[in-house]
Parts: C-alpha cells; structure tokens; sequence
C-alpha cells in the first residue's frame, strides 16, 4: 500500500525535474516575449573591449533570437560624453549603459536619467556586489581589476616593482605606461585610490619618471607590446587576452592592493527598447555571461563560475564610490596639470 | 581641371541680364539658394548665435568661461603653432620636389607621382598609428635599426614630440604644396629664367633669385591651405600629440563636450579658428590683388633643363626618400599588423593570419561602419557636385539678381575648421526642429558643406573654359536656360563633375572630426571605427580596417582615373 | 560687285535716315539706347529693317554696334527705347522677350559650335528643339549640309574641322530652322582673306535663297559694302548715317562717314552771296547743282582722291561731261605707288590747301611737277 504513494510522489519528481530547465526559461519568457516584439537594443559601454562586447552581444541574440545588440564600447569618459549629448538632444540612442566611473551613475540617478529596475539574477551574484544602488537605479555588472603589468620578454618578474609604490624608483623613468583619467573610468578610480593611499604627492613623483600617457588603459596593451615601454598599471583581463594571442605581457598583482573597480549598468530612462534593456541586464548577471566573460580573463560575478582571479587571493582596494564622487573631477584636473604641458 | 584651385574672382563671360526665366527655371534657382542657406548659411549663424547663448538667454559668458583658463589659451596657441610648424616643414620638403618636377627632367617622374597621389589617398590619423610603430622612442622599427647600426642606448626619433607630430602631419600636406608650387612654376615663362642664365647665373642662383620670387604667390596658396588644414586636425593630434602633452584647438575642444557639457562653451572657443581662418583668406585675396607676378607675355612652356644628370639623381633619391617615409613604410607596416597575430611578436610564420579581416568581415559594427562611409560619401559627393555645378553657374551666368553672392557662401565652409562645423552642425540640426542626432543624414548634411568649396572650384574652373556664345547658340536656336545646361553645360564638363566627385569621396570616406560629433551608434564611420579600435589598444584590427579603407579609396581613385583619362592630381588639361 | 538691286534707293524717303515708307518693317529700332554705369554703349538708335533686306551695322569696334545686334537677339536689354518686331514690342526698358522666343537666329564671331556634338547633331539641334520627327530632320538636315557644301562631313566633330567649313557649319545651323532674321556677329573676322571673300559671296547667296532677313555686325567695310542692301554706320553709340552703299560713298553726311567709308580729302569753306569761297579759290554757288543754293556759313566739303582727275598742265580737254568740271592749278608735293594705284598729295592754287588725289598706275607724275586738277562740285558732298 505504501508503494502505491510513491508512484505519484516519484512521477512528479520525475515530471518535476524534466520541467526544471523549462522553469529557468519561463522565467524570463514573459518579459522575452515582449523584448522580442521591440526587436534590438542599444548599448553604451565601457566594460571590456569591443570584441567581448560583440561576444556578449552574439551570446544573447543566440539565447534570445530576433532581439539584436549593438554594442558601443569606449572609454567611460567618452561613453559617458555620447550619453549626455544624447540626453542633451533629447533622444534616447541607448538602451542601457555600463561604466566603469560609478560616480556617474549617481549623477545620471540624480537627474532622473536612469529607470529603477531589480533583476532577479542580482540575487544570485556575489554577496559583496549586490544592492549596490538602494534605489535600484544601477547595478553591478562587471568588477575590474588594475594591477602592474609588464613585458616579459623586456624584464623579468624578480625585478619587476612589487607595489606601487615601487614605480616611484629612479630606475622606472621612461619605462612606464599609463592611461588618462580624463578618458579612462578605470584610470580615474586607481588615480582616486592611489591619492587616497598615498596622497597626490605619489603622482607628482611619478611623474618624474616620465610615464608614457595614452588614453584607455587597454592603450598600455599597445605600448607594452610594441616595447616601447615595459611596465604599465593595467587591466589584467585585457593584458591577458593579449598573452593568449600569443603577446609577451603578464600581469603581476601588486602587495599594497590591486586596485578593484566596479562597474556598473543602468536602464536609460525614455528608452526605445525597455524590455529588451530589461532583459538583457538579467543577462549581464547570467551565468552564460560570467562564462563568456571568464573565459576572456574577465572576473566573474557568479560563485558558480570561476573568474581570472579569486578575489579572496589577493590583496584588494576596492574603490569607494563616495571617493569616486567627491574626488574625480578635482583628480582629473590635478592631473592634467602634473602630466600635461 | 583644377582640383585644389580655389577662386575668389568670378569674371562674367559675356554681357548677360535678360531673363531666361520661366517658372520652372525660377523655382530651380530658388531651391538651390535655399540648399546653400540651409547648409552653409544657418549653420553658421546657429552657431554663433550659440556661442552667446545660456540658460538664462545672451550672454558673453561662454566666451569667458572659453578663454578664462590659461590651459585653453595654450591650447590655441598650440594650434596657431602647430599649423606655422607643419606648414614651413610641408614646405619646405615640397619645394625640391615640385621644383625638380616642373624645371628638370629627374628620372622616375611617373612612379613619383603615384607615390604622391598614395600620399593624398593615406589620412594623417592612420599614418600616425603606423608611425608609431615606425618611429616609437623605445620600441619604433627605425630606432630599433638605428640602436642595432650603431650599438647606441637610445632611438633617435620620437615620435611622441612636437616635432615627431610636426613631421608626420607635414608629410601628409607635402602633395597640397606640390600641386600649387608646380602649377606655379609651369605658369612662370622660361624667357625670365633664360634671361637670368643668359647673364651669368648658374642652377641654383636661377632657382633661388628669379624663378622663387615669381611663384611666391603660389607657395603662399599652397602654404595657406595646409596651415588651415593642420590647425584643424584632430586626428594626428590626438594619438600623437596628447602622449606628448602637446594640446592643441581641436582637442581641447572635445573636452567642452565632456560632463557636464558645455556645448555653447565649445562654439565660442572655436569661434577664433574661424577668425584666423578668414583673415588669412582675406589676407590672400589682397595679396592677389597686386597681380604683377604673372606673366603677360612670353611662352609658358616648361624649361626642363635646368638641372645637370647629377642633381636630378639627387632629386630622384631624395624624392625616393619621401615617398618611403610617406607611403612605403608606413603602409608595410600596417600590413605587417594588419596580418598579424599579435603585431608586437616578429613577422614569422606562425604570427601570419588573416583572423583579423575575418574579424572585420563578421564584425557587424565594423560591416555598417563600412556601409555607412560609403554610403554617406557618396551621398555627399554627388550632392556637393550637384550644388556646386548649380552655384558655379548662377555666379559665372549671373542668372539671377545677386546671384554672385553664391559664391562667397559656396566657398564659406573653407573658413570653418572641421571640427567647428561638426560643432555647428550639432546645434543647429540635432534638436527639434529637425532632430537629426545620430542620423546619416546629419552628417551627409554636414559633409556636403564642408566638402562644397571644393566641388565649387571643379565646377568654377570648367566653367570658365566654356563660352558663353555656346549656351546663346542654343538660345538663339529657341532653347531655353535650362535646355542649355542639360545640352551643353553638362555634357562638356561631364570630366570635371566626375573628378569633383571623386575628390569629394576620397575627402569624405576618411573624414574624422566632423564626424566625431555628429555620428550616433547607427552612424558610425570607418574613420571612428579606427579611433575606437587603436585606442582598445587593438592595433592589428585597426591596421586591417586602415587597409581596407586604403583599397577602398584607391579602387575609386584608379577607376576615376581610368574614366578621365589623366592623372587626377595633374591640373593641365 | 552685288548682284542684287536693292530695293530701298528708289523709295521716296529722307536718304540715311533709317525710315522706310509703305510696308511694315520686319524690325524696328526705336530711340534704342543701352548704358552700362556711366558708359553709354548705344544712344538714341532709330532703325527701320524691312523684310528681306540685308543690312549691315558698321563702325569701329566700341561703337555700339554688337550691342545692338545683342539687343535686337535678346541677349542683353534696352536701357531705354523700344524693338518692334512685325510692330509688336518685343524688348523695351522695362521687359524683353527671351531670346529663344523672338525666331532670331544668331551666329557667332566664335561660331559657338558643341565640340561635343557631330556637325549633322550641331545641324540638327534646332529642329529637334521644334520637335520635328526622326525623318523629316535628317532631310532637311541633309539637305541643309548639301546647300553648304558640306554633306560629306556630316559626322566629323567641329575640332576636325577648318575654320570655313565651321563657319559653314555654323550658317547651315542657323537657316535650317527658317529664322525669320538671321544676326550675324562678324562672322569673317575669324577667316584669312581669300575665305573671307569667299564666304561673303556665300552667305549672300544663302540670304538670297532663303529670302531671310538678314542684320550684319562688321568692322570691315569691304564686306559691309558688298554684300548689304543698305549701311548704318555707327560712331560712338550713335547712328550716323544710314544708306545704300554708294549713297554712302558719294553722299556722306557726316565727316566721320566720309573718314570712314574710303578715305577723303576735308574742305572747309564759307558761303557768301554768289560763292562758295575755299582756301585759295572759290567756286560759284550755281556749280554745285541745286543744292548749291541752300549752302550757308560755314561748309566742310568731302571730295574723294578718286573723283579728282590730274593731268599736265599742257593739256587740254573738253568732253560735254567735263563742262561742269573745274581746272584748277596745283603742284604734286609727294608721289607712292601702292600697286593697283597711285596716290598723291597736291598743293592747291595759291592756299595751303592740300589734296589727295588717286591715279591709275599709268599716271604717273614727279614731285614737284605742276598740274592741273579736274574737280567736279557735284561730287563733293556737304558735310557736317
């Protein structure tokens, strides 16, 4: 008798467990539908480069077909600059937009730029980078890292500096590549981070070494590569795509902290396609994402899904967005003066 | 054909003020005046009316918020320097060249030619990536050979300098020059310079005494474009100028548009390029007024003579010289990253693909970034021509009461450094009414101005060759105007249309700093697409795209070429 | 030598004033006048054309003449005056008919040929233009290039041409579409002198044979006088006479006129009661005709070298004609010869008065000799 209730109970586990990868459709299938009814979306970002941007891009339309992603990738001044001049003209180009300046997205929110919106995969990434914004204006959907990193054909990883610190010796004039804060999100975070460990005073004697000064910090890629300079405070992803194409670069994480950057994305308010930014923001926080964006050196906000470097490691600052925030502009402004002519 | 001949004076042929007009005749001319106005005349009033405008309604305070910061005035005076610079060192590179051409017979004439019309075709901004490559302090190939050679510590180039920016952006302006000094020297008689010889001087006293002084206006047009050219760029300046703090205008200018953005800032700080500009035009046309240079009597036939075999084989390597830095290098150089993996390992085998053109071939971005400078170049192409022809007419024909003043509004745009009218462009056309941001057709609109001087001056110089008795025979046979102009006009200047076309096409398929401003992410451009690509640190991608834009242009140019029978830079003929 | 008795000459209408009386004229010039800024190109013209005349304007290039002739095509406006054709107005002041509406048809100094069209396609453009079909053009363009002579060059280009043969082109251009006047704008200046004549004759003939109107803009009175029906001569944007050719000659009005048409010798004199009293002689009123008796004040004479006869003085002659001549005393001063022709410069009577006089090439005489001139005062014209 007692035999006879395990048949339903383990037909419906049975039926259950087919219907469990369905389930995990259905449950974007509704808000899907209806962005495939807007057919595209438009992204503004600054996370990873152009061919990543292009991978994720491909990835979603295979997950969701019909719905196609054009993705813009610059530096987060430059995004941000299109952005404004498209809020300016009063034409919502984008749908969604990623930076890698989180004191940006304060300001869009501020100014009613961005339209509230909890994903459902926020729930599931790691702890330390969910609810980032109360209000839900913005989420966070890439971290990144900045670390030293060199040619390894032009220095080896005994003499390389192991701090920041270190990139103040004499030794170093003429042989460090940096990018700009006034272009690059990620320069401007390490440059807030670094004043705040080190003051300004630390940039004044950089700058006596006379670094090469570029524009994004994946410009250090270029320069590391071409020889032309042999240290760089760069992103470990983009310098470790370069090395699986064959390029003589590594990364080295230095002892007074790796710098971490949060990057986060937003919906445009007044956007033309809202579902489709809707449902592609649940996918930047997917594990196919974290996946694709692993594979490519990137971190990864899944714990299901190992990104380029445990952040547990390693040692971390991560960037305060409060620092971003007050402190940038003034940075931005410190720096052209030290650096510049 | 003149291609690079920018007249100011428009002689009437002929007496002419009886009306042709019919109703269809009238509304024609009043739409192309309404073109001009739209595209040239309201865009430069939006602007500056722009430049003086805030929230709270005029006010000067843009201009003093434009030039309140010392950074902002160097970045002016940067710009001024940068042109004076780039223009001495054009010239002063050019001068040999267009001299051997016109007065010697070096060997090796033809092969420089093409060389110089390679040089036209490359746009500075990619040759300046390629310089990098060439010419980087540490790791440049030339500093690499020359520390190999001579076992020294350091390069001796870099070009992350004033004086690397000056070089590589003279290089580029090097054909400007030529084409104006050597259309100089062959309108000079060779009586002057045999007189000279007949009393004693020798080649180079001939050559710096008589024959300088007498096409000193020509090297001063030519010197003119180029100084204009330079203090607009935008491209050279900022992969090569901004590694070596060196700010200039245009740069600084993007700045403006940086959070929060100060469009209207922006417009009054681009307001004095505009006001260089027209005062060294202004400058010119006076210069022009005292035409005793010229000529008047005396063949104009080309003294070829005047070298011995030695200096012409000096001028032959020298011009070999050239033509390597210009074109040879900085092309196999971007060959060689262009097919390779990783374009910091060496050229061997297993560095060899071709991974980056399939990357650009799927790259859907890069697909309508190609689409779109086609089609907006051709777009614009055929509209200047069409406009211009249109102008060119109704000044040379005086078809209409003050209809000369088309004249100065089609050659208008000469005055507006690029990126100004980007600027321009921006205020007056992004936002309601017409709400074009982001749009191809915003920047059609935009090139079309910008590229109209020069359809002008084709359509103005064709014009000129044409009697007016031609188009009264016509008249007189019971045709009206416009019978006229598609029976005759037309037909006969068929050859200039067609190089006012493609020179209009090669301008606007590599053109950056308009467009910087206007393109919106379906409106994307080659030119953009490179910018984005070389500074993702993606050099390999950006080299195969430079090349494809190279094969591109230059597929045009040899089909033109092969249409029109000459040599598109000749302006005999 | 025209072969053509022009109809005009014997109509009774004040001579050189341009007035025709009876028919309709094709055209007329009324008070016509033309400036640019300060400068008057063309002044109070009065012209009447009648129909199938041959009229030339002739004058020294800036005397106004191609500025009428562009009026009277429609190229540029009156500035003041009116044109009439068939007595409608078709340009004044104040409006003008385009050019392609009045059926003139013009030639060029230029020819103004379409290098880019065949000599049959240049023929053929005017027909097309009235929208004639495919094979009544070719006809009469076939035709037209047999009447010019040029039918075996239909398909050349206008550059493969010689310049007679363009200028033929160019007339076979303009008759074939039947214009109802024909304007001319020194057609020959372009050709060397044995073209020239020879397309002088030509376009006569193609005047005669198609029976237009035809108006020529000249500079050279040669072909002026020998191929039009009537000469007005212009000066200075003024008309100064208007006649047949040989009124022109033996009757001018003006002193420009009688300058410019040949050359002359200037006489000036003062009239008293019974004579007319020159430098050095005089001669009786009743000796010049009738209008003898209408001369008053101060008179300048025009005498042409060819009417004046020189003979030795020892001879003597008395032919019924040469009663009314006077013999007059002079002494050759200086003697050329110019081929056909001699040319010398007497010294009349006991004045200054000097002459020029034209003999056959069998007369010839030595500086210094003394003469006797033949003169006849019905040829000597009063001019202004």
């Amino acid at each position: 008798m007692k035999l006879l209730w395990a048949i339903p109970v383990l037909s419906s586990f049975a039926i259950f467990a087919v219907q469990a990868p369905a389930l995990a459709d259905d449950e974007f299938a509704d808000l899907a539908a209806k962005a495939k009814a807007e057919g595209e979306l438009t992204w503004y970002t600054a996370h990873f480069d152009t061919a990543l941007v292009g991978k994720i891009g491909s990835a979603f339309t295979a997950k969701y077909p019909g719905i196609k992603v054009n993705g813009l990738k610059a530096t987060a001044q430059v995004s941000y600059q299109r952005l404004l001049q498209d809020i300016n003209a009063g034409v919502a180009q984008a749908d969604i937009f990623s930076s890698t300046d989180a004191s940006q997205f304060v300001e869009l929110a501020r100014n009613n730029a961005l339209e509230s919106y909890r994903p459902q995969n926020e729930k599931k990434i790691i702890a330390a980078f969910q609810n980032f914004d109360p209000g839900g204006f913005y989420h966070v959907t890439a971290v990144s890292l900045v670390a030293v990193t060199y040619n390894n054909q032009k220095i080896s990883e005994a003499d390389i500096p192991k701090t920041w610190q270190d990139l103040l010796d004499p030794k170093w004039s003429n042989k460090i590549a940096l990018g700009d804060p006034n272009f690059s999100g990620m320069v401007g975070a390490w440059t807030v981070t670094l004043q705040k460990m080190y003051g300004w005073e630390y940039f004044s004697r950089l700058s006596d070494n006379k670094p090469l000064i570029t524009r994004s910090i994946d410009d250090t890629v270029t320069i590391l590569n071409s020889g032309e300079r042999i240290l760089a405070a760069g992103d470990p992803a983009s310098t470790l795509r370069s090395t699986a194409k064959g390029n003589p670069l590594s990364v080295f994480y230095p002892t007074d902290g790796a710098i971490a950057v949060v990057g986060p994305s937003g919906i445009v308010a007044g956007a033309k396609h809202p579902n489709a930014a809707r449902l592609f923001m649940e996918f930047l926080l997917s594990t196919e994402a974290a996946q694709i964006e692993a594979e490519a050196f990137e971190q990864s906000l899944r714990p299901e899904v190992p990104g380029a470097k445990p952040l547990d490691q390693i040692k971390i600052n991560r960037v305060v967005t409060e620092d971003i925030l007050n402190n940038l502009k003034d940075v931005r402004e410190k720096w052209r003066n030290t650096f510049g002519k | 054909m003149t291609i690079f001949q920018i007249p100011f004076r428009h002689s009437a042929s002929g007496i002419q003020d009886a009306k042709g007009g019919s109703l269809a005749t009238g509304l024609v001319w009043a739409s192309v005046v309404g073109a001009l106005a739209f595209i040239v005349v309201y865009p430069i009033v939006k602007l500056v009316i722009f430049s003086f405008t805030a929230r709270t309604g005029l006010t000067f305070d843009n201009y003093l918020y434009a030039f309140g910061r010392a950074r902002y005035l160097q970045a002016l005076w940067n710009s001024l320097l940068y042109g004076a610079a780039t223009t001495l060192v054009a010239t002063l590179l050019a001068l040999p060249l267009a001299w051997g051409f016109a007065r010697t017979r070096m060997p090796g004439k033809p092969l420089i030619r093409a060389g110089l019309l390679g040089t036209f075709v490359i746009p500075s901004y990619l040759a300046a990536i390629a310089w990098i490559l060439l010419a980087g302090p540490n790791a440049g190939w030339i500093n690499r050979a020359w520390m190999f050679l001579s076992g020294a510590e350091n390069g001796l180039f870099n070009v992350y300098s004033f004086g690397g920016l000056v070089f590589v952006s003279a290089l580029y302006a090097i054909p400007y020059i030529f084409i104006y000094v050597s259309d100089g020297l062959s309108a000079v008689s060779s009586e002057m310079e045999d007189a000279a010889r007949m009393l004693g001087a020798g080649t180079i006293g001939v050559a710096v005494k008589i024959t300088l002084p007498l096409v000193a206006p020509a090297i001063f047009n030519g010197c003119l474009i180029v100084f204009l050219d330079t203090i607009a760029l935008f491209g050279t300046p900022i992969v090569l100028g901004l590694p070596a703090h060196f700010n200039v205008a245009a740069v600084q200018l993007l700045e403006f548009f940086e959070y929060p953005v100060r469009a209207e800032a922006a417009a009054a700080y681009s307001l004095p390029l505009v006001a260089i500009t027209c005062l060294a035009l202004w400058l010119q046309r006076v210069l022009r007024g005292r035409r005793s240079y010229e000529s008047v009597t005396g063949r104009t036939s080309a003294n070829v003579g005047a070298a011995s075999p030695a200096v012409q084989w000096i001028l032959f390597a020298y011009a070999m010289l050239i033509l390597a830095l210009a074109v040879v290098f900085p092309v196999a150089c971007l060959a060689k990253a262009a097919f390779s993996v990783a374009w910091g390992r060496p050229l061997i085998m297993a560095n060899l693909t071709i991974a980056n053109f399939n990357e650009l071939w799927s790259s859907g971005d890069a697909q309508r970034g190609i689409t779109n400078s086609l089609a907006i170049a051709a777009l614009a192409a055929s509209a200047a021509v069409v406009l211009g022809i249109c102008a060119a007419y109704a000044v040379a024909r005086r078809t209409f009461p003050m209809s000369g003043v088309l004249g100065p509004i089609s050659l208008g745009t000469l005055a507006i450094p690029g990126i100004t009218l980007g600027i321009s462009f921006y205020s007056a056309f992004s936002t309601a009414p017409f709400r074009l941001y982001g749009t191809i057709t915003i920047i059609v609109l935009a090139f079309t101005a910008r590229f109209l001087p020069m359809a002008y001056g084709s359509c103005v110089s064709g014009l000129a060759a044409i009697s007016t008795q031609l188009e009264e025979a016509v008249r007189s046979l019971g045709g009206s105007q416009l019978t006229s102009v598609r029976h005759v006009i037309v037909p006969l200047l068929r050859k200039h249309l067609l190089s006012g076309w493609i020179l209009v096409f090669i301008l606007a398929i590599r053109e950056l700093s308009v467009v910087v401003f206007l393109a919106g992410p379906g409106s994307r451009t080659i030119s953009m697409l490179l910018l984005d690509y070389s500074e993702s640190g993606n050099l390999e991608l950006a080299a195969a795209l430079g090349l494809v834009l190279l094969a591109i242009t230059l597929m045009v140019v040899v089909a033109g070429q092969a249409v029109l029978g000459r040599d598109l830079l000749s302006r005999s003929q | 030598m025209m072969s053509n008795t022009p109809k005009v000459s014997d109509r009774a209408a004040p001579p050189g004033s341009g007035a025709i009386a009876g028919e309709v004229p094709r055209l007329a010039l009324r008070a016509l006048g033309r400036s640019f800024g300060d400068e008057i190109a063309v002044d109070d013209l009065n012209l009447e054309i009648a129909r199938g005349e041959f009229i030339s304007l002739l004058g020294p290039s800036g005397c106004g003449k191609t500025t009428t002739l562009r009026m009277i095509a429609g190229f540029v406006q009156p500035s003041a005056g009116v044109i009439e054709k068939d007595r409608v107005i078709i340009a004044s002041a104040k409006r003008a008919l385009p050019p392609e509406k009045r059926g003139m048809v013009m030639i060029f100094q230029s020819y103004a040929l379409w290098p880019h069209k065949t000599v049959a396609e240049n023929v053929a453009f005017g027909l097309r233009l009235r929208k004639l079909d495919d094979a009544a053009i070719r006809r009469r363009v076939t035709e037209m290039l047999q009447a010019v002579k040029l039918d075996a060059l239909a398909g050349r280009y206008p550059a493969e041409l010689s310049g007679g043969q363009q200028q033929r082109v160019a007339l076979a251009r303009a008759i074939v579409v039947e214009p109802a006047v024909l304007l001319l704008d020194e057609p020959l200046s372009n050709l060397d002198a044995n073209l020239r004549e020879e397309m002088r004759v030509e376009i006569r003939r193609l005047h005669n044979k198609f029976k237009m109107t035809t108006i020529l803009v000249t500079h050279d009175q040669a072909e002026a006088m020998a191929t039009s029906d009537r000469i007005a001569i212009m000066n200075k944007g003024k008309l100064e006479q208007v006649d047949t050719p040989l009124a022109l000659y033996a009757w001018p009005k003006t002193r420009f006129v009688a300058n410019f048409i040949g050359r002359t010798n200037f006489l000036e004199a003062r009239c008293d009661d019974t004579d007319v009293v020159f430098d050095g002689f005089s001669i009786a009123r009743e000796q010049f005709g009738p209008r003898g008796l209408e001369f008053s004040g101060h008179v300048t004479f025009s005498l042409r070298p060819q009417s004046i006869g020189m003979a030795r003085r020892q001879v003597v002659r008395a032919t019924a004609s040469e009663e009314t001549f006077l013999r007059m005393p002079a002494t050759v001063l200086e003697a050329a010869f110019f081929g056909e022709y001699w040319e010398y410069v007497v010294s009349l009577g006991a004045g200054a008065q000097r002459l020029r006089v034209v003999c056959r090439p069998n007369e010839t005489f030595d500086a210094g000799q003394q003469v006797l001139l033949d003169v006849d005062p019905r040829q000597m014209a009063a001019v202004a």
